[in-house]
């Protein structure tokens, strides 16, 4: 044994400057790594990882309803078979997309419109989640976060437009890019992986390419695009406006 | 007592041989389709899990998609049919991430939601992984080793594991 080791004795209590600078390092250094290291470090503007969402953009759709036919369902069928999901006509049967008749009962007056999640600025679904998995994207779009929902559904019933729905069985064979399954609640997610991919939902190119080339898809916030110079031209509605939700989804000719 | 006796014994017995000649066996983990995986393989088998929840994060709440590296991506490289032409299911352990897991004990929820099959729509990774190499205490990419084109995504360390947090707790403490 070497004395170099301080025994029992007074030297035990003297202050070990050394250790005391060490220690305080530590707890600097700890705090400047608070935020955790990223675990995936590409450069801005890399190839190999898409962008993300960006505040500056807010994406929106606009429905011309004088061009969709009461008897076409193409964007309906386009996000069921694109996201994986199958309504076979049961009360808890899935419906991310559906198609509506609206009917004025003092007029007569009547269009199909097609319902999804109107991805409002001041989602209920967002405000009432108790997990934070209802959230809403820098670019507006409104989503699920499944691995943090807890199931319990708040969301559907906040949502003034039924746009989300639950999933009580066991699923297999999801789409790769569609991950859903049991006890998790669901909605349009205005096709997310291919809005990062640059591409536009499946319902608003099933719409363009079989339908009535009714539904715009674009960002709001930029006043060049298709979608903000039909909005600024032509008159248009919010579903329930008088909510104040501010969708991202408008109407036209209702 | 006798008979209790005659009963606890062979079943000692048989714990103890048990014990002596073999444990569980080693998982046998099933061969990927790539040379080399995104990350090096020491690292992945103690960090997996936070790459998978920091790729979750980014996007599903940031929207960053990386073409490389993705769960999709694991299981196209990771999961093959069987000899008998059908998938491995997710609790057998021919499954890649249950080979270990079953063996560790951890329960995985992943494919509940996410499909265990390979993309079949011929949508495969852009960029598989690169030979790594320990070197200065830390892994690094074969071409950033011998001085062409390093960037930085090609070193890995094991601090950048140990130091990394969930992103999650960080935006709740935000």
């Amino acid at each position: 044994m070497s004395d170099e080791h301080a025994g029992p004795g007074g030297a035990e209590n003297d202050v070990d400057e050394g250790r005391r600078r060490f220690l305080g390092a530590a707890a600097v250094s700890a705090l400047v790594l608070a935020p955790g290291v990223s675990l995936i470090r590409y450069a801005e503007g890399d190839e190999r990882s898409t962008a993300g969402a960006s505040s500056k953009t807010r994406w929106g759709l606009l429905i011309d309803t004088t061009k969709c036919k009461p008897s076409c369902t193409a964007c309906v069928t386009a996000c069921s078979s694109y996201n994986g999901w199958k309504n076979e006509g049961r009360p808890t049967d899935p419906q991310w997309i559906r198609k509506v008749q609206v009917t004025d009962p003092s007029t007569g007056f009547s269009r199909s419109v097609p319902v999804m999640c109107q991805h409002c600025a001041n989602a209920p679904c967002v405000e009432v989640c108790p997990t934070g998995a209802s959230f809403r994207r820098a670019d507006g779009i409104v989503l699920v976060d499944r691995h943090i929902c807890i199931g319990c559904r708040y969301c559907m019933m906040a949502c003034p437009y039924k746009a989300r729905s639950f999933v009580s069985e066991n699923l297999t064979n999801q789409k790769p890019w569609a991950p859903r399954g049991k006890g998790t609640v669901e909605g349009c997610t205005l096709c997310v992986p291919r809005i990062d991919a640059g591409k536009i939902p499946a319902c608003v190119e099933a719409c363009r390419r079989e339908g009535g080339r009714a539904m715009t898809f674009g960002n709001l916030k930029d006043p060049a695009s298709a979608i903000s110079r039909a909005l600024a031209e032509y008159p248009s509605a919010q579903l329930r406006a008088d909510l104040m939700l501010d969708t991202g989804v408008h109407y036209q000719g209702l | 007592m006798g008979r209790a006796i005659r009963r606890i014994v062979p079943a000692l017995l048989f714990t103890l041989v048990a014990a002596c000649t073999g444990r569980v066996p080693m998982p046998k983990i099933p061969a990927a389709k790539g040379a080399h995986c995104v990350r090096p393989t020491q690292w992945m088998i103690k960090n997996h899990m936070k790459l998978l929840m920091q790729l979750r994060y980014e996007a599903v709440h940031e929207g960053i998609r990386h073409k490389a590296e993705s769960l999709p991506g694991c299981i196209n490289c990771h999961v093959s049919r069987l000899p008998d032409g059908k998938y491995p299911s997710v609790t057998s352990r021919k499954f890649f991430c249950n080979a270990c897991h079953e063996y560790v004990g951890v329960r995985i929820d992943c494919f509940e939601c996410h499909t265990n099959r390979p993309q079949t729509d011929g949508a495969v990774v852009a960029e598989t992984g690169r030979e790594w190499v320990l070197a200065a205490g830390a892994w690094r990419h074969r071409a950033a080793v011998s001085g062409r084109k390093a960037d930085a995504a090609s070193t890995v360390s094991a601090a950048q594991g140990r130091r990394w947090r969930s992103p999650y707790r960080r935006s709740h403490e935000r």
